[in-house]
Formats: C-alpha cells, sequence, structure tokens
C-alpha cells in the first residue's frame, strides 16, 4: 500500500505536465473545433529544442522559452498549409506531423536520444525531486489558466471563440477567421512544445519517440475532464481546469494499472481504449441508454401504467 | 449606392456538370432603397446576396460600392458596410455563446480586435438590453442564456438585431473610406477629414482641460464628460460613409407562418428605424408585394423583372406569377408549382 501511495507524486507531476499539453489541445480541439495532430511532432520539438539549449549550456527557462516559440513555429506552419494552400486543417495537421519528425532530428543533430541529467545541467524541477517538482509544475499550469482566461477573455480571444463556434457567422461580422484559425493552432502548439519541454526536463531525457500518441494522451486530458465537469462548468477558467483533473484521473489510471503489473508496451493500447470510451460516453447515453429508458417507459405504458 | 456590372458566375466550371448560376446580371441599388427579390429555386437569388457579400467570389465582373470596386475585398473585410441574416437560423448566431457576448460581437464589426481590451464592456450592457426589448420578445430577461437554447424565430430576431446595430467603425476606417468614397477630389477630402479630426480631438482635449479647471463635482464632472464624448463622436461620425446595407436571404423560410409574421414585422421596423437599403429574398409572394419598393424577379441567373414605386403597389400575387410565367417560359411550370 505504501509503495503504491509512494507512485502518487510522480503521477500527479506527469498530470501536471501532460495537462499543459492538453490545455494547448483543448484550443484547438473545444475551441476551435478542429482536432490537430500537429501535436505528436510539436511536443517532440518543445522537447529536443529544450535539450539542445540546456546541454549547450542555455539557462532552462531560455530553453522553455524556445520550445515555446518553436511550437508557436510548427503550429504556424499547419496553420498556414490551411490558411495560404487551402488544405483542411486535419491533413495539415498531419503533413507537418510528417515533416517535424525530419526537422526533429535536424534540431537534435541526429541523435534520437539526448540526456540531460541532472548532475551535470541546471533543470527547474526533475524527477530525482517529487515533491519539490509537484508545486512548480502546479505553478506553471495555475499560470497558464490563468494568461489564457485573460487572453480568450479579450476582444481577439472572444473571436476565436466565435470563429470555432461558427466561422460563417464570424465573417459575416468582419472576423478573420483564417487569421484567427492559424494563430489559434499556433498558440495551442506553442503551449504543447512547453509541455515538451517540461516533461523532457522531468524525465531528464528528450526521445524522438516521446510525442507518439501525445494527441491521443491529450485527448484523454480534455475528453475526461470535460465530462465530468460539463454539468456545472460554465466559467472558461473552470472549464480550463477541468483539463487538469482530467489529466490526474488519466494518470492515476495510467500509474495504477503499471503498478499493478500491466506491461507498459500495453499501455498505448490502454490508452486508446480510455480514451474512445469517454468519446463516446456522451453518445451513448444519448442513444442506447436513452432507449433503454424509452423501451422500458413504453412497456409500462403498454400495461396501462 | 451599391451596383453590380456583369457579374458572372459558373458552379463546378470545366466540368460536365457546370451551371450558370449568375448569367451577366446588371443591377444598381440606390441608397434607402428595400428590393424584395423572388425567383425559382437555382434562380441565382442566394449566389447574388453571397457574391455581393463575399462568401462566394464571382467569376467576373464588377461589384461597386459608391463607385470603389469591391470584388477584391475579402468577406470579412466588407462586414462593415453589409449585415447579413441566413435562411438558416443556426448560421447567424453563435450557439454556444450567450445573446450578450453575439451582440459585442456583431457591435464590434468595422474595428480591430485587440487584446488591449475586454470583450464584454459594461458600458455597453444598458444599450444591449434596451436593443433586446425592443424586440420585444421578452428576451431581456434572458441575456446571458446561451443563444442555442433560444426557438429560431428568437434566434433570427437576434440575427437581425446582430445585423443591423454597430458602432462607427474605427477612426481610420472612417478616414479611409471618407477618402475612398469620396467621388472628386481625393486628395482635398484626406486633407479635410484629416483636419477635421484633429479638430474634433483638440476640442476635445480642450473642453476636457477646462473642466478639470472648474472643479466640480464628481457626477457633475461624468455628465460634462458625457456630453463632450457625444459631441466628439457626432463630429467624427459626420464623415462617417459606410452605410450599411442588409442582406436577408429567406430569413423567414424556416420559420412557422407566425413566427414568421413577426420576424417580419421586426425587419420592417429596423429598416425604417435605420433607413437601411435592404435586398430581401423572399419565397412568399406576398411578403415580396407587400415589404419594399421595389421588386426584382430573377430567373436562371438573369433579372427578368424590376419594377418598383407606384407600379409595385398596383402588383397583385396573380399578375406576379404570370410575369414570371412569361418571363421565364421554359422552366416556368416547375416554378410556378414551387411558388405558388
Amino acid at each position: 500500500m505504501l509503495d503504491y501511495l509512494n507512485t502518487i507524486p510522480g503521477a500527479l507531476n506527469l498530470a501536471f505536465i501532460w495537462c499543459i499539453a492538453g490545455i494547448g489541445v483543448y484550443i484547438t480541439f473545444k475551441i476551435l473545433d478542429i482536432p490537430d495532430l500537429t501535436v505528436d511532432g510539436s511536443f517532440v520539438t518543445g522537447a529536443f529544442v529544450f535539450a539542445v539549449v540546456v546541454t549547450n549550456g542555455g539557462h532552462y527557462l531560455l530553453g522553455m522559452l524556445l520550445g515555446f516559440v518553436a511550437g508557436l513555429l510548427c503550429g504556424l506552419i499547419t496553420g498556414l498549409l490551411y490558411a495560404l494552400l487551402g488544405i483542411p486543417p486535419i491533413l495539415s495537421g498531419i503533413l507537418t506531423q510528417l515533416a517535424l519528425w525530419s526537422v526533429n532530428l535536424i534540431i537534435s543533430s541526429n541523435r534520437s536520444n539526448i540526456s540531460i541529467s541532472v548532475r551535470n545541467f541546471d533543470v527547474m524541477f526533475s524527477q530525482i525531486n517529487v515533491y519539490d517538482t509537484l508545486w512548480k509544475v502546479a505553478l506553471i499550469a495555475a499560470i497558464l489558466i490563468g494568461v489564457l482566461y485573460w487572453f480568450f477573455g479579450t476582444q481577439l480571444g472572444c473571436s476565436i471563440r466565435a470563429t470555432g463556434n461558427n466561422s460563417k457567422m464570424s465573417k459575416a461580422h468582419g472576423i478573420n477567421t483564417k487569421f484567427n484559425v492559424v494563430l489559434a493552432l499556433a498558440l495551442s502548439n506553442g503551449i504543447v512544445a512547453l509541455s515538451g519541454a517540461m516533461l523532457a526536463q522531468y524525465q531528464g531525457f528528450a526521445d524522438i519517440n516521446m510525442g507518439r500518441g501525445a494527441i491521443v494522451i491529450c485527448l484523454s486530458a480534455v475528453v475526461i475532464g470535460g465530462l465530468i465537469f460539463s454539468k456545472f462548468a460554465k466559467n472558461f477558467a473552470v472549464r480550463l481546469s477541468s483539463v487538469i483533473v482530467g489529466s490526474i484521473i488519466y494518470f492515476f489510471i495510467y500509474q495504477s494499472v503499471i503498478f499493478f503489473g500491466l506491461e507498459a508496451n500495453l499501455m498505448k493500447l490502454l490508452t486508446a481504449v480510455v480514451v474512445a470510451i469517454f468519446l463516446g460516453i456522451p453518445y451513448i447515453r444519448r442513444t442506447y441508454i436513452a432507449r433503454i429508458q424509452k423501451f422500458h417507459d413504453n412497456q409500462k405504458m403498454k400495461r396501462g401504467g | 449606392m451599391l451596383e453590380l456590372k456583369n457579374i458572372v458566375k459558373y458552379f463546378n466550371k470545366g466540368t460536365p456538370s457546370e451551371t450558370i448560376a449568375i448569367n451577366h446580371l446588371n443591377l444598381q441599388i440606390k441608397p434607402g432603397d428595400f428590393v424584395t427579390v423572388i425567383g425559382g429555386n437555382g434562380a441565382g437569388k442566394s449566389t447574388l446576396l453571397n457574391i455581393i457579400a463575399g462568401s462566394v467570389e464571382a467569376d467576373s465582373g464588377l461589384i461597386l460600392l459608391n463607385d470603389v470596386d469591391m470584388s477584391f475585398v475579402n468577406e470579412h473585410k466588407r462586414a462593415p458596410y453589409f449585415g447579413r441574416v441566413f435562411q438558416d437560423p443556426m448560421s447567424g448566431t453563435c450557439a454556444d455563446m450567450s445573446i450578450i457576448e453575439n451582440l459585442t460581437i456583431a457591435y464590434g464589426r468595422g474595428r480591430p480586435r485587440t487584446i488591449f481590451k475586454w470583450f464584454l464592456q459594461r458600458k455597453d450592457m444598458d444599450y444591449f438590453t434596451q436593443q433586446v426589448k425592443s424586440l420585444d420578445l421578452g428576451l431581456e430577461n434572458r441575456l446571458n442564456e446561451k443563444v442555442g437554447l433560444l426557438s429560431g424565430g428568437q434566434r433570427q430576431a437576434i440575427t437581425l438585431l446582430m445585423a443591423t446595430m454597430r458602432q462607427r467603425p474605427s477612426e481610420k476606417v472612417i478616414k479611409r473610406d471618407y477618402v475612398r468614397f469620396c467621388e472628386t477630389d481625393k486628395a482635398h477630402a484626406k486633407e479635410a477629414v484629416n483636419l477635421a479630426f484633429l479638430e474634433a480631438k483638440k476640442a476635445k482635449k480642450d473642453s476636457i482641460k477646462e473642466l478639470k479647471q472648474k472643479g466640480l463635482s464628481k457626477a457633475e464632472r461624468q455628465v460634462e464628460l458625457e456630453k463632450i464624448n457625444t459631441a466628439y463622436e457626432k463630429a467624427i461620425s459626420e464623415y462617417d460613409l459606410t452605410k450599411q446595407i442588409l442582406l436577408l436571404d429567406e430569413h423567414t423560410a424556416a420559420l412557422d407562418p407566425k413566427t414568421a409574421s413577426k420576424v417580419l414585422e421586426i425587419t420592417e421596423k429596423i429598416v425604417d428605424e435605420h433607413q437601411l437599403t435592404t435586398i430581401m429574398i423572399t419565397h412568399n409572394m406576398k411578403d415580396a408585394i407587400r415589404y419594399g419598393n421595389r421588386l426584382i424577379m430573377m430567373s436562371r441567373g438573369k433579372v427578368v423583372v424590376d419594377v418598383s414605386g407606384e407600379e409595385k403597389k398596383k402588383l397583385t400575387v396573380e399578375h406576379l406569377l404570370n410575369m414570371f410565367q412569361v418571363a421565364s417560359k421554359d422552366d416556368a411550370m416547375s416554378d410556378s408549382a414551387i411558388l405558388g
């Protein structure tokens, strides 16, 4: 039991780090209503940029900042593919993601793995000191939510919300929807890359494969959180915070099944299943469960009840 | 004045299913006109409105607004000049945003949307409440509810409000358009508008300075300040040439007869109040005759009937149907069946 409890801070750390990527995905998936697949690439880009900066003697804050900027550029490319060439956003994302595989290797000078050991480099937090990490990552998540709450409360932010909601109406009211989509995609991927930089820092290495399935993990955080908060979350900050809750739940499931002996290789399968279930719940509720209810009601009526 | 010159629009050009939607169409709409547009399905009515508003680009032809060619101006940049209500009540509003938020989006039309200002401004709330109240639908108590919860008719009414209300555009836009829409001496116009704006700004500054020296109470000062602002707004607005044109694309088609007539009533009221130039597509012959001062009938991408003034007042539904059949002999049968 004590062993299990000991895994909790680590799970929370991962949850907070990934929830930042989740918040990035929230911007595209929920606000813009575009599933952006660039994420799998930009997450690694953030990590590699951070690793390269820090291993070359740069400050960790500079590394995180440059990681964020690199992510912005990734999103910008996806956005421009959509806005200038008219490629559907989901395909633009896939193209950028594919291209980023090579770009990431260029950034890392053809190394598929860069180690950022705490002993050699000054970093903000690491796996070795889980409790110290916890408040730092939680603080970063909180600051990010604060900043986004401000941003989406401004005129520009709200015009992005309108763009995702009804682009026909937005255009008719003078909103430059293409610009807004590009901006939101860039912002989203910047945040995702920041999360990648944080994960590299936390686990002590950046790996070319660390972004595989990142979009699904982020989606699981967004979807689980959204489902739990759907009933009572009206405020935008609360809805953003729901991603944290979703992320924490996901990583508790993750840590638990690992702890109780599930092979790590099966995790991707499990993640996909979890996301599929949570994505499907609203539909199941709407159709199957509603039908069972209806069936019972009708039976009652037939019996004259 | 809105002028369309030789507009051509094909759909699926170069494929076997090529169809011509707008066929060398010419149209002039004077300021203050209320034009009703009728025509069978596929006559090109909606395409016409889409081309005017910029959501569909014409293959060729000029769209002149006060003699300025708008045909290469993007849809969102044309928004200050056109208010739109769509056929589908879902299209005109953001379902996930509240009434207030939707109105705020509409209110910002023609203004830059930056990160330096909060989206919801407390000072506008009274105005919004009053506007929603004027619809007489009891919606003023539901301002913070999501628009998705409203009925189709209510949503269309809100959309109408959104299409017609706005603040003056930013000073930059006013200046630009004053010069752009000026027919004769553009250089002179530029000088004049710059000078006028400078003077207005100086007057405002001076009066505020004066006010500070007077030493009034806070409430009094507020009143005075408001007066100064109104005077400034008035001076600026005199140069605002971006008069709106309202484009209504069968905006009552999806509504039940009672709601439809209510929405039409509101339409008429708003148009009268703001003296708006309006183009309204309708499938209802009676409405087409009853509303507006000009009626055009389209068939196969062309204007086939164009009546206005006294002549329009004398029209009857039967008369109109006859005209329709004469004007478009080949497809008259099917179309009159639809329109009847």
